[in-house]
């Protein structure tokens, strides 16, 4: 998967995002590029008066990658409503909550 | 293969282990029309882990609070002494009923649903101008009864387990039809030993059939509350099946499926107090 870069306030910062660019200060590095950072991480570059950051941004998912989790959704949402019948209360619920995870998915 | 009655599980309630004496003097204490903040927090500092659970409930995003409290006194001014009562409550019997060690159970799952539905329980509470410590509370406990039922009499829970994978039923069905009586029937039971409120006592009998309940009862609360639950993935699971929503519940409480989405939302963005309650 390609992936691009992007600026962001190190408040926006969350584990598990990855460096696109080394953190200096001064003229030492902090942290290279690369790094998959966590709340430690996090937490010095704060102490260090660091305030924004270079991230890896992942770039978007294929139509096809949307569509299979979407898929997979839907079964998941169907089975727990595997018992539901026909009856128009849980229809609408049926509908409802599939609706919300699909947005959520987004 | 033995018969069981609902009344062989109620007289048999006694024989589980009982609350500790501090949680019930605490909740003794709390009954009091007046009570001292002193003497609440000296009562609960008596018991650290209960102390450190309130604390840990206290800081949870449910209350919004600007900054951290780290103290007994602090929270207590904070959640204000209703919800101590019923957070103290909640937190005592989820401690005390975690004890209860059942082979071949996923106790686990059991309590992150009923953690899940007493956060949905509250949610919808603060909605609809209810009491929302005491939805919390029988959110918490509204399926105990399944958890008596595996610890206490275990060949009639085979059973129960045994019709429920046949027939891919909700468990409150292989129940009445193996047992002649149901987990909200046994949970009631309890919450009546241990002097809850009645409406959480008749919330937890009624949690599958709230329309045996007047409108604007606890019980029409709760049971959307467990629907709610299963469908936001508490416990989640394979054999996971999301209760029959009653119409005539969902009627009277008068929302529409916008406002229901918005709602799954808010319990959403809480998911990490079912956690902390848990732990």
């Amino acid at each position: 998967m390609m992936a691009t870069i992007r600026k962001i306030l190190l408040d926006q910062a969350l584990p598990g995002m990855v460096l696109g660019e080394e953190v200096t200060s001064a003229s030492n590095t902090l942290l290279p590029r690369g790094t998959v950072i966590n709340t430690g991480h996090i937490d010095g570059l704060r102490r260090r008066e660091v305030t924004e950051i270079v991230v890896l941004a992942p770039s978007e998912l294929s139509a096809a990658e949307i569509e299979e989790r979407r898929e997979a959704l839907r079964g998941k949402v169907a089975h727990l409503f595997r018992q539901a019948g026909t009856d128009a209360t849980m229809q609408a619920l049926l509908r409802a909550v599939l609706e919300y995870r699909l947005e959520k998915l987004e | 293969m033995s018969k069981i009655t609902l009344q062989m599980v109620v007289a048999d309630l006694d024989r589980l282990p009982a609350l500790p004496e501090v949680v019930q003097d605490l909740m003794d204490y709390l009954q009091r029309p007046e009570v001292d903040v002193g003497q609440v927090a000296y009562r609960l500092a008596r018991d650290p882990a209960l102390a450190a659970k309130l604390l840990r409930v206290a800081n949870s995003s449910f209350y919004g609070l600007q900054s951290q409290v780290s103290t007994i006194p602090d929270a207590l001014v904070v959640l204000g002494l209703r919800a101590v009562r019923t957070l103290v409550t909640g937190a005592a019997v989820v401690t005390h009923l975690q004890t209860l060690v059942v082979a071949g159970y996923d106790q686990r799952a059991l309590w992150l649903h009923s953690a899940g539905t007493a956060l949905c329980g509250r949610i919808l509470a603060r909605e609809f101008g209810a009491n929302a410590e005491n939805a919390f509370t029988a959110g918490l406990l509204h399926d105990i009864g399944q958890l008596i039922l595996a610890a206490r009499f275990a060949e009639a829970n085979r059973r129960v387990w045994a019709y429920r994978a046949e027939h891919d039923c909700h468990p409150i069905e292989a129940e009445r039809e193996v047992l002649g009586f149901d987990h909200g029937q046994i949970g009631a039971a309890l919450a009546a030993r241990w002097k809850f409120p009645a409406e959480i006592a008749a919330a937890i009998t009624s949690h599958h059939t709230p329309m045996d309940q007047a409108a604007g009862s606890l019980a029409g609360l709760i049971h959307l509350a467990d629907v709610m639950a299963h469908v936001l993935g508490f416990p989640g699971g394979k054999d996971d099946l999301v209760p029959r929503l009653s119409s005539l519940a969902w009627n009277r409480l008068g929302i529409g499926w916008g406002e229901f989405k918005r709602l799954l939302g808010e319990v959403d963005a809480q998911r990490d107090d079912a956690e902390r309650l848990l732990n």
